[in-house]
């Protein structure tokens, strides 16, 4: 419905445009162009008698305002025609002998007024047409915005819907699971333990499509504070340790020299930023490692290393791996779960806390992303 | 002895079950109020020491109410916690002194942060 109304609108909005490119009708014009070449006659005529046939060599006036008024290189061409003639009229009307009226209104200036208004009526409708296609750029800039605000809209009631249903569905399963309702067999723990974590990957799902939404409208903002290196640490081991256990990974955290105790940071962002990037160096990674580093490149950063010995990213997909709805595609397209979202989260929450994403990887050899980030970063954006 | 009071402000009868549950395990007796309106008539009665609060409520929305109990003495020493799908208001809210959940809402997650807000809890 809302699309079909756009069109209808766009339509119409371009037919309006592309059939008055001027304020003015064209009779309305036309009267115009009449007058001046009235008030011209009229201004000839006094002149006339002071100036004599000199007085002929201003019709260029309205020529040149003929043609701009009219706005098409042959009405130009028409007006300084008009011009012309009616100067040799009005120099006959006048008592102009011959050679002064070959003087004054003869071949090279009737030539020179005619090509001028040619040129005036040209670059008239040149005008026109550019004012026509900025009129249509406006126009498809407005409906683009508010396509783009349907969506954003979209997007957020989408997300406040599902989260509640999501937190029944975990908020039961946790409070089965502890017994709350009886007592409960260990395989009926296990299974449970699979739906607390789906509803959780569905939440994961849910906040990075709200989370690009937000970033897209620019709604997110930034709470700098300072923030102890070893609990970021620590907090990325607790979450991801036992899932890489159970895939038989190692997940191996390091602080390196240099690093500050405490970093000036959005806590929660940094968190999302790393919690997506270890979360896909687990999902991507069968066997071998997973390395988090923490390290300090120059005296102005700090940098965050996630490394893995999984099967890495090919070449063709580094293009546009942060890249948020062609990764989805991409994802799709090679039998890949999740919304694909992170990656783009990842990368703009980096560039809007001022820092930068580096990705070494190749086909086989693993994937190395490195968040670099400011020690002094900016309140908020 | 006398358990601390937790008012309970949510219009979904499943999350309002849980996060009472939740609370309980934190030691509070705990009351629901399933909408704003509700929720404002538990206030004249009683002084909780923990509100966890919705937003999206019928009657009365939880900014309203939340605007009440920091605009009112009696509820000084009540602390506020906002438990809301609707991440815009969370954002807008981030700025003020609150604890913002955002849904879904573990139950190891509001009972942590209950037990991290009981009275006189060192």
């Amino acid at each position: 419905m809302e699309t079909a109304l756009s069109t209808r609108q766009k339509k119409r909005q371009t037919a309006e445009g592309q059939k008055r490119p001027w304020p003015l009708s064209l009779p309305l014009r036309l009267v115009i162009v009449g007058l001046v070449f009235l008030v011209y006659a009229f201004s000839f005529l006094t002149l006339f008698g002071r100036i004599g046939p000199a007085a002929g060599a201003l019709m260029f006036v309205p020529a040149a305002v003929s043609a701009g008024i009219l706005g098409r290189v042959w009405t130009g061409a028409l007006a300084g025609v008009a011009a012309v003639l009616l100067n040799i009229t009005l120099l006959y009307v006048a008592g102009a002998d011959g050679l002064q009226i070959m003087t004054t209104g003869g071949l090279p200036g009737s030539i020179l007024v005619i090509l001028m208004a040619t040129v005036i009526g040209g670059l008239s409708q040149l005008l026109t047409r550019l004012r026509i296609q900025s009129r249509e750029l406006a126009i498809a800039r407005d409906q683009a915005l508010a396509a783009n605000r349907v969506k954003t809209e979209i997007l957020s009631k989408v997300s406040h819907d599902l989260r509640t249903p999501i937190n029944a569905i975990l908020g039961y399963a946790e409070l089965i699971a502890g017994e709350a309702y009886g007592p409960v067999t260990a395989a009926q723990k296990e299974k449970l333990a699979t739906i607390i974590q789906s509803s959780q990957e569905l939440e994961y799902m849910v906040s990075d499509l709200l989370d690009v939404n937000r970033l897209e409208a620019g709604r997110l903002k930034l709470q700098i504070k300072p923030v102890p290196t070893a609990s970021l640490m620590e907090r990325l081991l607790v979450i991801f340790r036992p899932r890489a256990t159970a895939k038989g990974l190692t997940l191996a955290g390091e602080i390196g020299p240099g690093v500050p105790a405490e970093v000036e940071t959005d806590p929660q962002r940094l968190n999302q930023i790393l919690t997506n990037l270890v979360d896909n160096a687990l999902k991507y990674t069968h066997e071998g490692e997973v390395q988090i580093y923490f390290e300090r490149p120059d005296p102005d950063h700090w940098a965050v290393r996630v490394a893995d010995t999984g099967r890495g990213i090919a070449p063709e997909a580094q293009t546009f791996i942060f890249d948020a709805f062609r990764q989805a595609d991409y994802l799709e397209s090679h039998n890949e779960s999740g919304v694909g979202l992170g990656l783009a989260i990842v990368s703009d929450l980096t560039e809007m806390m001022g820092g930068e994403v580096q990705l070494e990887s190749g086909r086989g050899t693993g994937s190395t992303f490195t968040i670099i980030l400011p020690l002094q970063p900016e309140e908020s954006t | 002895m006398t358990l601390p009071q937790a008012l309970i402000v949510e219009d979904d009868e499943r999350l309002s079950e849980i996060f009472a549950t939740a609370v309980r395990a934190a030691n509070y007796e705990v009351t629901i109020a399933q909408d704003g309106r509700e929720a404002l008539s538990q206030l004249d009665q009683m002084i909780p020491d923990l509100v966890v609060l919705d937003l999206h409520l019928p009657h009365v929305m939880g900014p309203e109410i939340k605007d009440k109990l920091k605009a009112n003495d009696r509820f000084q020493q009540t602390r506020v916690i906002i438990a809301t799908a609707d991440a815009r208001l969370a954002d807008e809210m981030r700025a003020e002194e609150l604890f913002i959940l955002l849904k879904p809402v573990s139950v190891a997650q509001l009972n942590t942060l209950a037990t991290r807000l009981y009275p006189n809890h060192d």
